[in-house]
């Protein structure tokens, strides 16, 4: 039984995955993605890792996803969404893609001994021993990890905070449509504000126009 | 009941499939949503391995790489939203001011 | 682990434990609104350097060759991971001291610039240390997770922050392709402790496939790190976008953190893997000191040329790698001491020069400069001459070792092709020493920048010399003096520390 559902659980997440890749509109992306994430769970729960399979949802369906669906839904991008699907200059990266999977492919099944069976697990591990092997074994990565959270919400709040109501400097007076930190939840309150088109754009520091000087050309 | 090497051939389609979305696709957030599809393919590999050998490394490796990918995405969504609060394209090409 | 154990490693990680403390004070003080906020701040974080240096340096191991592993083999205190640490000590006090002056003309003076930078460096110290492939992933994305932000700090200026998106996809994808391998690793041998691998690799069978595809990803993962050719893609862009002091920062400090996860691993632990990278790697090291140098040539963007010179540096660095053996690796690291100072120096002096974001980074920057200011105008011609491998700077004996080491180890046509790729490098090296001396200056054209004042054209009376731009100039200009005339006082040490790195 457990190969039907391996075999119904990794169709559906190559699928699904493939249409992360393919779909015009990132919206579809993201549900495509998902569902990936749900099948790749189910995955774990067979690998006899319940724990990250509870993880798995926890953080990847329901942190990521959900903080890329906020930005999508934030940013009203699906009017840029029907673009061109194949970027001019694209051949060399496909062949690259091309390459690379044949390559792995190859040299996946010339590996002589991965295709035993795997037997079940004898019992997975609990999650004592989990945290015993991750609190002492693993306690410097534990404790970096720890700090990389800490800069990656420094980091996210200074990049997506609204300097411009903080700072009280006149020369960057912002056009007033222009609101709230988009920090916070984007309830539907407070999404109009933050939405781009919402005015002209305020015409600051035309440095990204091609009249600049300063090296544009390679 | 299953060989290993059905895992690690399904993780490294989705290897491949995510490092297309990359190099291929122009819209940026279909880019950061493929290098996602990337690290969890990297995750099926550590749990697949982990089984095998009977050994709950594969399971704490794969722990801490959940909580990083996930820190890196918040901080590559900020950026994203400071970039698109000046302009309103995501095309990585239209982006590009800086050419190269 | 019981209480012994702890202490001995948080003893041991004590330099590291200090700078993010530091860290986390520069946090809370950059919440207090005060005038004077940023000159705290640095002063924060110089003292919090050098305090983390002062106990690195009581920590390192006496006699050189006592090795210590502490968190459970993740850890290790050596000679190799000392060294690093005051080059990377150096190099983020530097930046500092060349930030302060640039934020407050790109009117972005945050506290958390310096929280960031403090970060990066903790990052950058647990990755030189670092005994096991998954700590050192780890100590990895702590400092690019810094650095992402720190790209994207002028947020208001289009550039910057597309500089740092770039770089955030292209960090990201290489990350994935070093978990990719680093799981492959793991699938093989059980383990990702380095040691672990060392003995578990010595006796493997090289033409395993699934090895080969794990060092091929391994190694490809860390390349991009760097920056080589063909995994370079935007970091021209990256070093032209982001903020000057933070260029500066990735083109020292972080590829010297990446080439000692590469020095390590690659010819520390897998060494037994050397067949089956060392002609891909060599193919890899020609071809980007070749682009480096040439493309450098037809640059007029300062920022880009440095990005082009920088890659081709690494392509040098690579050739370390592949002469192998002790030699090779002290070379490296005396190379990467030296390229710390002369690089800092002439970020810094472009940093002086700089006016505004908006008018770029125009090689004309430096026109005339020996007539306006001709000690700044000597120092840049010696970080110049250090630059482009002219004697009697030390730029000139890092590369000499480098290829003392490839003939020793007898790749004397690649040492040839080294030779004479960089006469090609010199060649814009010496453009730029001609645009100081010869040409005049000349009016910044037709841009938004500050209004010509007077025939000079650029406001030159305005390089007013900051505190600590003098230091920052001080130091790597006395640097990069010295390092050419008593090279190999520095050899030495840096042959200490590759000895403790090789036999890991």
């Amino acid at each position: 039984m457990e190969r039907e559902f391996f075999l119904l659980l990794a169709t559906v997440a190559t699928g699904s995955g493939f249409l992360v890749v393919v779909a015009k509109d990132p919206i579809h992306s993201a549900l495509a993605l998902v569902a990936c994430f749900v099948q790749i769970a189910a995955l774990f729960i067979l690998l006899g890792a319940p724990f990250l399979a509870v993880i798995q949802i926890f953080v990847y369906v329901g942190a990521v996803m959900v903080l890329f669906l906020f930005v999508i839904m934030m940013l009203n991008v699906r009017q840029e969404a029907l673009t061109r699907f194949i970027p001019s200059g694209a051949i060399a990266a496909f062949v690259v893609t091309l390459v690379l999977a044949v390559e792995m492919g190859l040299l996946l099944s010339w590996s002589s001994d991965l295709h035993q069976l795997m037997a079940p697990a004898a019992e997975p591990p609990s999650v004592n021993a989990l945290s015993l092997a991750l609190f002492q074994d693993y306690l410097l990565p534990f404790e970096v990890a720890s700090v990389i959270l800490l800069v990656a919400l420094v980091g996210a709040v200074i990049l997506a905070r609204d300097d411009e109501k903080a700072d009280a400097s006149p020369r960057r007076a912002l056009h007033p449509a222009q609101g709230r930190v988009p920090g916070r939840v984007a309830t539907p309150d407070t999404m109009p504000d933050i939405l781009p088109d919402n005015g002209p754009d305020t015409g600051r520091e035309p440095d990204n126009g091609p009249g600049t000087s300063g090296g544009m050309r390679r | 009941m299953i060989p290993l090497s059905w895992y690690l051939f399904l993780a490294a389609v989705l290897f491949v499939t995510g490092a297309a979305g990359v190099l291929l696709r122009r819209n940026v957030l279909i880019v950061l949503m493929s290098l996602e599809l990337m690290l969890n393919s990297v995750n099926i590999n550590l749990l697949a391995f982990g089984h095998a050998m009977q050994d709950l490394r594969g399971q704490i490796i794969a722990i801490f790489v959940i909580a990083i990918t996930a820190a890196e995405v918040a901080v590559a969504l900020g950026i994203l939203v400071a970039l698109l609060r000046r302009k309103h394209t995501l095309e990585v090409d239209d982006l590009t001011v800086l050419k190269g | 682990m019981d209480t012994d154990l702890i202490a001995a490693s948080v003893r041991a990680s004590s330099p590291e434990i200090i700078v993010i403390i530091g860290a986390c004070a520069a946090l809370m003080l950059s919440l207090w609104p005060h005038q004077d906020q940023q000159k705290y701040l640095t002063w924060l974080s110089l003292i919090t350097i050098l305090l983390a240096s002062a106990q690195t340096l009581q920590l390192s191991p006496r006699p050189v060759n006592i090795v210590e592993t502490t968190y459970s083999g993740m850890f290790v205190v050596d000679a190799f991971a000392t060294y690093f640490k005051m080059l990377l000590y150096l190099g983020t006090a530097l930046t500092i001291l060349m930030s302060g002056k640039f934020l407050q003309t790109e009117e972005a003076v945050k506290g958390e610039y310096y929280v960031l930078l403090l970060f990066a460096l903790a990052g950058t110290m647990i990755m030189v240390s670092g005994a096991d492939l998954l700590i050192i992933y780890i100590g990895l994305e702590l400092q690019a997770l810094s650095i992402y932000v720190l790209t994207g700090f002028l947020k208001t200026r289009g550039r910057s922050v597309e500089a740092a998106l770039k770089y955030v996809i292209l960090g990201a994808f290489s990350s994935g392709i070093l978990l990719y391998g680093l799981s492959l690793i793991y699938g093989l041998t059980g383990s990702t402790q380095l040691g672990v691998l060392n003995s578990a690799l010595a006796t493997a069978d090289l033409s395993e496939p699934m090895l080969i595809l794990a060092t091929v990803f391994l190694l490809v993962g860390l390349l991009f790190k760097i920056g080589a050719v063909p995994f370079h893609m935007w970091v021209p862009d990256i070093y032209e976008g982001a903020p000057t002091p933070i260029t500066a920062y990735l083109s020292v400090a972080s590829k010297t953190a990446a080439f000692a996860v590469l020095l390590r691993v690659f010819m520390g632990s897998l060494i037994g893997l050397e067949p089956l990278w060392s002609s891909g790697l060599a193919a890899i090291a020609v071809a980007t000191m070749a682009l480096g140098s040439l493309v450098a040539l037809v640059q007029d963007n300062i920022k880009r040329l440095l990005a082009y010179s920088s890659i081709s540096h690494v392509g040098f660095l690579l050739l370390g790698i592949i002469a192998g053996t002790t030699s090779g690796m002290s070379a490296i690291l005396l190379y990467l001491l030296i390229y710390t100072f002369m690089t800092l120096g002439l970020f810094a002096i472009v940093i002086l020069l700089h006016r505004d974001v908006r008018a770029g980074e125009p090689l004309t920057l430096f026109s005339g400069l020996a007539q306006s200011h001709a000690g700044l105008a000597f120092m840049a011609m010696i970080f110049l001459f250090s630059l482009a491998g002219i004697p009697p700077t030390g730029g000139f004996f890092a590369k000499f070792y480098v290829l003392v080491a490839l003939i020793d180890a007898g790749h004397v046509t690649l040492a040839v092709i080294a030779v004479l790729l960089s006469a090609v490098a010199a060649w814009f090296y010496l453009r730029l020493i001609m645009l100081i001396y010869i040409q005049p200056a000349e009016p910044t054209t037709g841009s938004t920048a500050a209004p010509a004042t007077g025939p000079t054209g650029h406001a030159r009376a305005a390089i007013l010399l900051s505190a600590p731009m003098r230091l920052v100039l001080l130091f790597s200009f006395s640097g990069t003096v010295l390092s050419g005339i008593f090279p190999a006082w520095f050899l030495a040490m840096a042959r200490q520390a590759s000895l403790s790195g090789l036999g890991n």
